[in-house]
């Protein structure tokens, strides 16, 4: 939270209302409200299809929204043609120019503001030291490697000072491992120069480590906004739950404010407003749940049994896929090594698990 | 017309409508306007005619009624037909085995028969008609071969019909078969199916679109055809040499129109279906395919090599014939060497003039097609507003495949000679010359450009709007650079089809604009068939030094740009 108040003070940078935008019978967007402060860095997060590069590309003038207003940095934008808004865009497959090297591409704004050359020259080395690729000026696109490509892409983007960069997918179309390297890079170079960023992605780990805040969209419009921690502590609905990290979804029966039974065992919960309904839905992560030694298991209430069918390793750690006894529900259990080893629990076994009250998130079940 | 409306006056449209997008709406304004000028309405006076008699008043079918029941009329119909299902059959399937050779086999000296094959396009249909008399004329040298029957007529125009649009065919048939995945081939041997089997399953269903496709084109193409039926054709009645019997012989304008109508039905009949085709054809192959290597089989191999040499050996008879006919005294009497057929002097034809004309023309519409034709279809492809108005430029743009040169060049004369057209004045000149062999070889070059421009990432537009270039400064900067490859093979596709056009600009030359081809045309019906041959020759050997000069200056740039297009 704390995190997030950081910029609660900043002015605003833009601003969405009422966003729509349908193609034909097809809704992309469904009446997006959202604000976003200066030098913050947001992730529009969500599944193909949600409507997150459809959002992306409304706020750079790429789209036309069917209805509803953009305004940034007090200047109503939401019909000016993309040459008319401030911003800078890189794409998923970079878009870089071919047959422009890399000094070119990357002064290929600047040539346009009307600078003297030796001022060009000056910006393109000072964005291709802050890219970390000295020297390379000379070289073509097709002569670098994909995260190389990527960062030229945004220099590029970033040559015009914009006061708002736009990011979309930029890290998806690179191995696993330059795209770890690149999101450090890419948030460090963010921090250091506090422009606004908005960045698409699908990837629920590069939101959270990347986002000041993350958007949660779905079918178009926004499930939740809020810090990584909110998004993966506190999310608001079971989609959000499941799409970000992994999720136990359990049905359950409510009983008070407090508590449901899941099968016959009753659980203390966090309160929620469903004691009308009888079916609900309870979310936990697999790191969340305790996992007790049989002797341990002797002096305590409020534990679950199930019955371990196999065991996944993960290398951190493992994640034990077990069927909960009596209720016939499939629940996942991540654990260490260590306390795996102390619980000595193998396929068929049986363990004894404890959901802690405070981790028990309790939803409506929908479609029931 | 309601849809445009309602796009113009929402919310902050017109806000939208200014600047670089204002100017985007009056480029592709400009370019529906040239299409309309340069196509619909020429076709729609056309029609007009066809329902008038000779003193312009309306008569409804009459002219119809009037050639449907003089068979000396409809019967060229059926005649059209039959010589085109003939030839389309003999060429596909020469082209189907030769084209299978070329990508399947490891047979020797494939490039040189690549070349040698794409010969007959440098030269004017007229070229193999006139070879052919030399051939198997009443004083050929070939003529016992035909017995007792006469070149002059239905054989002699499906041999040249076939020599003319073999090359089509084949660069068609070309292209489908090299576009295979290799793995299903291992597939199929991993689980040991006989090579027939193969050839059934996956071969064939491979290139059926291909096939068709080709088919289409080969009909298409020999039922229009006009310069080897006017030579060779004798008392052998086709469409397309009616149109001009009608109009030049007869001064029948009205007649000229009914015959163009009934040519077009064809020619739109196939457009219609190979468009059909070519929607089922979409992303047959995946980018991960693997290409087919084939490995070496030498009784396989050589049969069809043999196959293929004889193929081309025909195709250097056909045009070494012409050749030897334009350096030669008098056939067959006098065979000693001469130069005098190239002089063209007193023969009524215009001579060395008609070649630097159509050398004038060819450039032109080389340049200006080309720049026209591919602005037009970047304007299309990359820009984001106005779908109406760019699917109905891109609808003009592959209409003009269906449209039989006779057609539109008859179509030119009934709307360009109107008195009360303002643009008359370019009756006659070389500008109408150049509009029409634009817009008669449109499509090609458009579809060319389409595909040069998908290849290019979408978004290289808006990563330059977004940095505040203007987008005309995007596209000569990245995009136009680029696809430079591709300009270039439209350019030499339009230089060759200029200097080899026959069918639509034979109504359209004036006094001081006749071209090249047309002089061939005339040089022949006045009998002085050596000259004939000789200006024919001229035009091989004009597209053939253009198309090597492509060659080269395509393969200077690819290396001097190998830096970056080398992925």
């Amino acid at each position: 939270m704390a995190h997030a108040d950081a910029f609660q003070s900043a002015p605003e940078c833009l601003r969405i209302e009422g966003l729509s935008k349908s193609f034909g019978h097809f809704t992309a967007l469904e009446s997006i409200d959202l604000s976003i402060r200066e030098g913050e860095f947001v992730c529009f997060l969500g599944p193909s299809g949600c409507g997150k590069t459809t959002l992306l590309r409304a706020i750079a003038g790429l789209e036309l929204q069917s209805r509803g207003r953009i305004i940034q940095q007090g200047r109503d934008i939401s019909w000016l043609p993309p040459q008319d808004r401030d911003f800078g865009i890189v794409f998923q497959s970079y878009a870089l120019f071919p047959n422009l090297s890399v000094a070119e591409n990357i002064a290929y704004g600047l040539r346009n503001q009307r600078r003297q050359r030796q001022q060009i020259q000056l910006r393109v080395n000072e964005l291709l030291a802050l890219i970390d690729l000295q020297g390379s000026g000379s070289k073509y696109p097709a002569q670098l490697s994909g995260g190389q490509q990527q960062r030229v892409a945004l220099a590029r983007a970033l040559a015009t000072e914009p006061g708002l960069l736009l990011l979309d997918e930029p890290l998806s179309a690179l191995d696993a491992r330059v795209r770890l390297h690149l999101r450090q890079q890419i948030k460090a170079l963010q921090q250091r120069l506090g422009v606004t960023t908005i960045m698409v992605t699908h990837d629920q780990e590069e939101a959270l480590t990347m986002a000041d805040r993350v958007v949660v969209m779905n079918h178009g419009s926004i499930e939740q906004i809020g810090t990584p921690q909110e998004i993966y502590r506190e999310p608001v609905s079971p989609f959000v739950a499941s799409f970000v990290g992994s999720m136990n979804l359990l049905k359950v029966t409510v009983e008070s404010r407090q508590s449901v039974h899941l099968g016959k065992q009753l659980l203390s919960c966090q309160p929620h407003d469903l004691t009308g309904r009888s079916v609900a839905l309870l979310a936990i992560r697999p790191e969340e749940i305790r996992l007790l030694t049989p002797v341990n298991a002797m002096n305590e209430a409020d534990l679950i049994t199930a019955e371990v069918r196999y065991i996944e390793y993960l290398g951190a750690c493992l994640r034990l896929h077990c069927q909960l006894e009596g209720a016939q529900q499939p629940v996942l259990v991540d654990i260490g090594q260590t306390a795996l080893d102390s619980v000595q629990a193998s396929r068929g076994s049986r363990v004894y698990l404890q959901f802690p009250e405070s981790m028990n998130r309790i939803y409506a079940h929908e479609g029931h | 017309m309601q849809a445009a409306t309602r796009y113009l006056y929402a919310p902050g449209r017109l806000q939208w409508l200014r600047g670089e997008s204002a100017i985007r709406l009056l480029a592709l304004l400009a370019a529906l306007l040239l299409m309309l000028i340069g196509l619909a309405l020429p076709l729609i006076t056309m029609l007009m005619k066809s329902l008038q008699n000779s003193s312009g008043e309306f008569i409804g079918l009459a002219n119809y009624r009037h050639y449907f029941d003089t068979p000396a009329l409809a019967g060229s119909i059926l005649n059209s037909l039959k010589i085109a299902l003939i030839s389309t059959l003999i060429v596909v399937g020469l082209a189907f085995v030769s084209a299978y050779g070329l990508t399947r086999t490891c047979m020797p000296g494939k490039k040189l028969f690549r070349m040698i094959t794409l010969l007959p396009i440098l030269a004017p249909s007229l070229l193999p008609a006139i070879s052919l008399v030399y051939m198997f004329g009443n004083q050929g040298y070939l003529k016992g071969l035909l017995q007792d029957s006469s070149i002059y007529g239905p054989i002699g125009i499906v041999l040249g019909m076939c020599f003319w649009v073999f090359p089509h065919a084949l660069m068609i048939l070309v292209t489908a078969l090299s576009t295979s995945d290799a793995r299903m081939y291992e597939a199929a041997r991993a689980m040991k199916t006989p090579q027939w089997r193969t050839f059934l399953t996956i071969t064939l269903p491979g290139i059926r679109y291909g096939l068709i496709s080709c088919a289409f084109v080969v009909f298409t193409l020999t039922i229009t055809d006009f310069g080897v039926p006017k030579v060779i054709g004798g008392q052998y009645n086709l469409l397309a040499t009616d149109i001009y019997k009608q109009v030049v012989g007869q001064q029948n304008f009205q007649m000229g129109a009914v015959v163009s109508v009934i040519l077009l039905l064809p020619a739109l009949f196939t457009f219609i279906a190979d468009r059909w085709v070519q929607r089922r054809q979409t992303a047959q192959l995946s980018s991960r395919a693997v290409p087919y290597q084939p490995s070496p089989s030498p009784l396989r191999d050589w049969m069809l090599a043999l196959f293929c040499y004889a193929i081309a050996g025909m195709i250097l008879l056909v045009i070494g014939t012409a050749i030897y006919a334009s350096f030669i005294h008098f056939w067959p009497y006098n065979l000693s060497f001469t130069l005098r057929h190239y002089q063209f002097d007193g023969l009524g034809g215009s001579g060395w003039e008609s070649w630097f004309n159509s050398l004038k023309m060819a450039f032109s519409v080389a340049v200006i097609g080309t720049l026209v034709i591919f602005t037009n279809a970047w304007l299309v492809e990359k820009s984001r507003d106005f779908g109406w108005l760019r699917q109905l430029v891109h609808l003009f743009a592959i209409l003009p495949m269906a449209v039989p040169g006779m057609v539109l060049g008859l179509a030119y004369i009934f709307f360009f000679n109107h008195p009360d057209n303002p643009l008359n004045v370019i009756y006659g000149t070389l500008t109408i010359l150049v509009l029409n062999t634009l817009i008669h070889f449109y499509t090609v070059c458009h579809l060319t450009s389409m595909t040069a421009l998908k290849q290019l990432d979408p978004e290289f537009e808006s990563v330059g709007s977004s940095l505040k270039v203007p987008f005309w400064t995007t596209y000569t900067r990245v995009t136009l650079p680029v696809s430079l490859p591709a300009v270039l093979d439209i350019s030499v596709y339009l230089f060759v089809n200029a200097m080899t056009t026959v069918s639509a600009v034979i109504f359209l030359y004036g006094p001081d604009t006749r071209l090249a081809s047309v002089s061939v045309l005339h040089l022949d019906e006045a009998g002085y068939f050596a000259s004939a041959a000789a200006m024919a020759v001229l035009i091989l050997l004009t597209s053939l030094v253009v198309k090597l000069l492509h060659a080269g200056l395509s393969w200077l740039l690819l290396r001097k740009a190998q830096s970056w297009r080398q992925r």
